[in-house]
């Protein structure tokens, strides 16, 4: 937090001597230019020259490296997830809700579904939007250096819709619901019909937007079991030496009913990547490329 | 292909080895402190431990005297069975208390109680090791204190070459008192034997110098002259009938019956003259049995007679002792071979006595030579080849090997928990765990790098392995000094404990 915090102060004392910084390139502050502002449109003018801070910031967040290592091998593998989950989506209709979990805690659900969504966002043929339903514990906004202000709860709690609470990212075309105030009945506030409704109606608003979905780990909490079965599709991720068997067996069985896609092996040591010699090839071949 | 699997088989190896790293240096720090605290352990252990001190005194064995002195007519034990006699000989409770008496290690003792656990542990301590085709063997014990250590195996090996000595001079004396005792039976034996044989020759004299020839030549001759004794008999009896029947009134009778015959040839038996001579001849019957005697008496008294009767007995009696004398040689001829084949018995006893006594005697004076080089101590059956010095290096606890093992062992522990953790350790370790959930692996994301965390972990690792090395070193160290023989850690403790024992006071 108190890294996100000094980010935060450097921002504002960068702001402070140049309110409008370079950031005419990017889709979100185009929106931001109408003159004559309202206070809430203040408010969301405010909240894209943060956007903006947050991307530059996001720059330096070393977990996000879909985006800032590009051509490690780390990025390489969510490539390859990326490409995979699209072409397995793609296959029966468009099935775009992806909700990514885990058996236990801290397995890194965040890290694969944000890199996963920018991954994709990067893609020009999709809009992603990033929603954080972690709401007992969210990790999301850190990842991205981002606020978690106006977010998932309060909009159900509310009934206000999603949009109110999404905030583009500034990367690619990728958008991002925080999880929002914490709130002490998360698990029926995510199994509520509101949710449902929500959930469709996010699903169904663009053709070609993908939604992910962090969540909270499916052992201890209730919300993943249902949220699972909203979804189109599960990633499950699974961290080496974390889960043991029995828990991931319990997992598999919880998520009974929803359609898990397939799993992320995290945290992988060399030994068990197999370190082929093709991969290692590759990432040289890269690092000679760039 | 082949290339290829070999490829396979070689990366698959060298994978394996490569997991074990990985997992040692995942745990560097749970295998750094076991190693360590494992081998500090041995190190501890191997300078507590009480030292002791291994004395040891190496005896030669040489063939006993008598052994070949009496080989051939007694039976001895063989090298091999004194040999192994000797350990139990050792280490029994008599020669164990004589070591015990004479080094007073019964000061302070109690009661027998403790003296028979003093033995027993004597026993247990005192290590004898025979080398049989050296005929050497050596006595070890080992102690705390080593004077006591050389004092324990020298004495008993003194306890035990005087003891041996002793026996053995006993036993030559007894062999050659047991020689003298046998000389005195055979030399009676002999004697015996030599009367018996006169005893018989007397006995049998005769016999014996009789020829078997002669024997027989006699009874021949005696034979011979039977038979002309016997014509010479034949003859005078004879001779002896025709003066019986030569009385008158016979003579009448047989004239009478001759012309009767004659008559009776010519006339029948009605004749006259026929019967008139038959009367004449009755007559003359009766004349001869009534008056036959007389005139045989008188035949009898005549000189004639009496001569002819007088040969024929002297004749008689010759033959009759000819008779007796072929009857007796016949007996000897008998004898003769009987006789002979006792005295032959007779003596070969007396040779085989002889032999027995003649060995015996040359016996005798060996065992008398070899008495004497007893007498003198110059037939040793036991030579110390190397008494027992006072140890100055203590033969246990073997220090280098401790902490060699310790270091080993340490190794081997830390290994051993990294493993077993690994092995219950039930997480998913491996991709391969998750095919078998049937679910498709879609990413295998590498850690993901945090250069300050790194850094960090990697100067930490750096640390773990520096005090690991730090402590390795360490044993080193202590173990080189071990090697080397210096006492330095020794004194140290000494100093040490004489300081706290002063503080004390």
């Amino acid at each position: 937090m108190s890294r996100i915090e000094d980010a935060l102060k450097k921002a504002s004392a960068k702001r402070s001597e140049k309110l409008r910084p370079e950031s005419a390139g990017t889709a979100a502050p185009a929106e931001t230019k109408i003159p004559g502002v309202d206070s809430a449109q203040a408010s969301f003018l405010e909240t894209a020259a943060m956007q903006t801070e947050a991307f530059e910031r996001a720059r330096g967040q070393r977990m996000l490296v879909s985006m800032n290592e590009p051509v490690s091998l780390a990025a390489e593998e969510f490539r390859k997830l990326k490409q995979s989950l699209v072409r397995k989506t793609k296959r029966s209709g468009f099935q775009n809700t992806l909700l990514v979990t885990s058996g236990t805690v801290g397995e890194g659900k965040s890290v694969t579904a944000v890199n996963l969504a920018i991954s994709l966002a990067q893609e020009f043929d999709h809009t992603v939007l990033l929603v954080d339903a972690d709401i007992r514990s969210p990790s999301c906004h850190e990842l991205l250096c981002m606020e978690n202000g106006y977010g998932l709860s309060d909009c159900l709690i509310e009934g206000a819709p999603i949009s109110k609470g999404m905030v583009k990212t500034g990367i690619g075309k990728l958008s991002f619901l925080s999880a929002g105030s914490p709130v002490p009945n998360v698990g029926e506030l995510l199994a509520s019909k509101r949710m449902h409704e929500t959930l469709s109606e996010m699903k169904n608003r663009y053709a070609d937007r993908y939604i992910i979905i962090d969540s909270p780990p499916v052992l201890p909490f209730a919300e993943s079991r249902n949220l699972s079965r909203m979804a189109d599709g599960v990633v499950l991720v699974i961290k080496e030496g974390q889960a043991s068997q029995a828990d991931l067996r319990d997992t598999i069985e919880a998520l009974q009913g929803s359609n898990i896609l397939g799993a992320v092996y995290t945290q992988a040591s060399r030994a068990t990547r197999g370190l082929s010699a093709e991969a290692y090839m590759k990432y040289k071949y890269y690092h000679h490329a760039r | 292909m082949a290339d290829n699997k070999y490829d396979i088989a070689g990366q698959d190896a060298s994978f394996d080895a490569r997991r074990y790293l990985r997992l040692v240096g995942e745990r560097k720090g749970l295998f750094v402190s076991i190693a360590l605290l494992v081998m500090f352990a041995a190190v501890v252990i191997s300078y507590v431990l009480p030292r002791k001190y291994e004395a040891r005194s190496i005896v030669f064995i040489e063939q006993n005297v008598i052994s070949d002195l009496v080989k051939g007519i007694a039976v001895t034990p063989s090298m091999d069975t004194k040999i192994k006699a000797i350990k139990v000989t050792m280490l029994s409770r008599n020669m164990l208390s004589q070591v015990i008496k004479a080094l007073d290690l019964d000061v302070s003792l109690r009661n027998s109680v403790s003296l028979d656990e003093l033995i027993k542990s004597l026993r247990g301590r005192i290590a004898i090791g025979l080398d049989e085709k050296r005929g050497v063997f050596d006595i070890r014990f080992a102690d705390s204190d080593p004077v006591l250590a050389r004092d324990v195996v020298n004495t008993l090996t003194r306890v035990y070459i005087e003891e041996s000595v002793s026996t053995k001079r006993k036993e030559s004396f007894e062999a050659t008192r047991f020689l003298a005792d046998q000389i005195e039976v055979f030399k009676k034996r002999i004697d015996e034997a030599r009367k018996d044989i006169e005893d018989f020759n007397i006995a049998s004299g005769k016999v014996l110098a009789s020829n078997e020839y002669v024997v027989r030549n006699q009874i021949e001759k005696a034979q011979e002259q039977i038979k002309e004794i016997q014509i010479q008999i034949n003859a005078l009896e004879a001779s002896r009938k025709v003066l019986l029947s030569n009385s008158p009134s016979r003579a009448r009778l047989r004239e009478q019956e001759q012309v009767r015959s004659q008559m009776l040839a010519r006339y029948t038996k009605n004749h006259p003259r026929v019967k008139q001579l038959e009367s004449a001849i009755a007559e003359t019957r009766r004349q001869i049995r009534e008056e036959g005697s007389d005139e045989l008496s008188i035949i009898y008294s005549s000189p004639e007679y009496q001569n002819v009767k007088v040969h024929i007995q002297s004749l008689e009696t010759q033959k009759k002792n000819l008779e007796e004398d072929i009857a007796q040689n016949r007996a000897i001829l008998d004898q003769i071979p009987r006789a002979q084949a006792q005295l032959q018995e007779l003596k070969r006893k007396e040779q085989n006595e002889v032999i027995i006594y003649e060995k015996l005697v040359s016996r005798y004076g060996q065992s008398e030579v070899s008495k004497e080089m007893e007498l003198q101590d110059k037939a040793v059956s036991f030579r110390v080849l190397d008494p027992a010095v006072v140890p100055t290096i203590p033969s246990s606890p073997n220090r280098p090997l401790i902490m060699l093992a310790g270091i080993a062992i340490g190794f081997g522990a830390a290994f051993g928990v990294v493993f077993l953790l690994d092995i219950i350790d039930p997480s998913i370790k491996n991709v391969d765990d998750l095919r078998e959930f049937g679910i498709p692996v879609l990413a295998v994301i590498p850690k993901l790098k945090n250069v300050e965390e790194e850094r960090k972990a990697s100067r930490r690792g750096l640390r773990v392995y520096l005090i690991g090395a730090l402590g390795l070193l360490i044993v080193l160290m202590f173990l080189g000094m071990e090697f080397m023989g210096v006492g330095l850690v020794d004194k140290v403790i000494e100093k040490a404990m004489a300081a706290v024992h002063q503080w004390r006071i």
